[in-house]
């Protein structure tokens, strides 16, 4: 399986130590999976704040 | 089977060595319960009198949401020796060592504070400290103070639950009066039985992991002898809402029923010599709330 995802397309067998390869590849994946998610967490956090500020300020204008 | 022998079996050889996913860092937050939580807290929100901006309503349930998950993360990082011991919680981030211990505390601890600075900020101070109350209460009291302690620790530590339909009505009046209280004592007398039912089919995972839950401690025949007063005691007042205005007829006729039916299941549980009957309680005890809280809402939907 993992000479399926092996990039250097070393054929199966020959491959001392595939894994490494397997796992590399599945890190940034994931890590890059964690950073997005944080990135548009973070995103949507500073939006959220700009939308309770303007619906705030709406409702101190109408004296509520 | 051992442990060891079926971790060797649930835990892939290489998810140990890799980083967590986001799905991972989701389930710390559980989810589940999440769901169940923002609906109470929901609940609070649409039967308390006056109006909130949908934006800060949605805000506030976001913040009961979020705020409840970092609890529920701040737990698993606490109880991760137990968790891989139990059957039940051996497959969480943590024993799966998918996410770091630390990683897991950091995480909750951020979101818990945000969660009530941003509940505080966008909509009121009363209903930020409440949650922050909700949260400290089942971190502090619950899962670190009675969890390992006691046989009670569900009854007391089930308060941390029944905060969400106190915060959801603090949002919209800024103030907490005998509506969320009742609400409050409905989701509290409601947690023991339905964690009973649980620990009933489950007790061999609380004694491997050395938790003194009720069946643990005090033997099976004791603990369906308490579920059955919890839930006559919560016929009552599952039903007082009504009296005091919070739900209308269909609530009275709707929580009349369901608790009988509660009752029904306890007693059944009492007869019954297998589990059966306590995993048929714990699947019924999670609809009741949710029927009731749902008609509750429905009611002031249509009225």
């Amino acid at each position: 399986m993992a000479n399926t995802i092996n990039p250097t397309g070393t054929p199966a067998g020959t491959s001392s130590a595939p894994e490494p390869v397997l796992d590399a590849a599945e890190r940034a994946r994931r890590q890059r999976g964690k950073n997005l998610a944080l990135f548009f967490s973070l995103l949507g956090f500073v939006a959220l704040i700009y939308v309770v500020a303007i619906v705030r300020m709406g409702l101190h204008a109408q004296g509520q | 089977m051992t442990d060891t022998a079926f971790e060797s079996q649930t835990v892939p050889a290489q998810a140990a060595s890799l980083p967590g996913s986001v799905a991972d860092y989701i389930a710390l937050l559980k989810p589940r319960v999440m769901s169940l939580v923002v609906f109470s807290g929901l609940a609070g929100l649409v039967v308390a009198p006056g109006t909130l901006h949908p934006v800060l309503a949605v805000v506030a349930l976001l913040c009961i949401a979020v705020g409840a998950g970092a609890a529920g993360a701040i737990n698993m990082w606490y109880d991760r020796d137990i968790d891989a011991v139990m059957e039940r919680t051996r497959g969480r981030p943590i024993p799966q060592g998918k996410v770091n211990p630390d990683e897991a505390l950091a995480f909750g601890v951020v979101l818990s504070v945000a969660s009530v600075l941003l509940m505080g900020l966008a909509v009121n101070w009363v209903a930020a400290a409440i949650l922050g109350v909700a949260n400290a209460f089942y971190v502090f009291v619950y899962t670190m103070w009675l969890k390992r302690r006691t046989p009670q620790n569900i009854v007391i530590g089930g308060a941390a639950g029944a905060f969400p339909p106190m915060i959801g009505w603090a949002a919209v009046t800024g103030d907490v009066s005998i509506g969320p209280v009742l609400l409050f004592c409905l989701i509290f007398f409601w947690t023991p039985p339905h964690f009973w039912a649980l620990a009933l089919f489950r007790s061999g995972d609380y004694s491997r992991a050395g938790v003194p839950m009720l069946p643990v401690v005090a033997g099976e025949a004791a603990t369906k002898r308490q579920m059955l007063v919890y839930t006559l005691l919560l016929l009552p007042i599952a039903i007082a809402p009504h009296w005091f205005g919070v739900g209308g007829i269909a609530y009275l006729v709707g929580a009349t029923v369901l608790s009988l039916l509660f009752i029904l299941c306890a007693v059944r549980v009492m007869l019954d010599k297998t589990h059966r009957a306590a995993k048929q309680m714990f699947a019924y005890s999670i609809l009741y709330l949710f029927l009731l809280l749902a008609i509750l809402i429905g009611e002031k939907l249509v009225a």
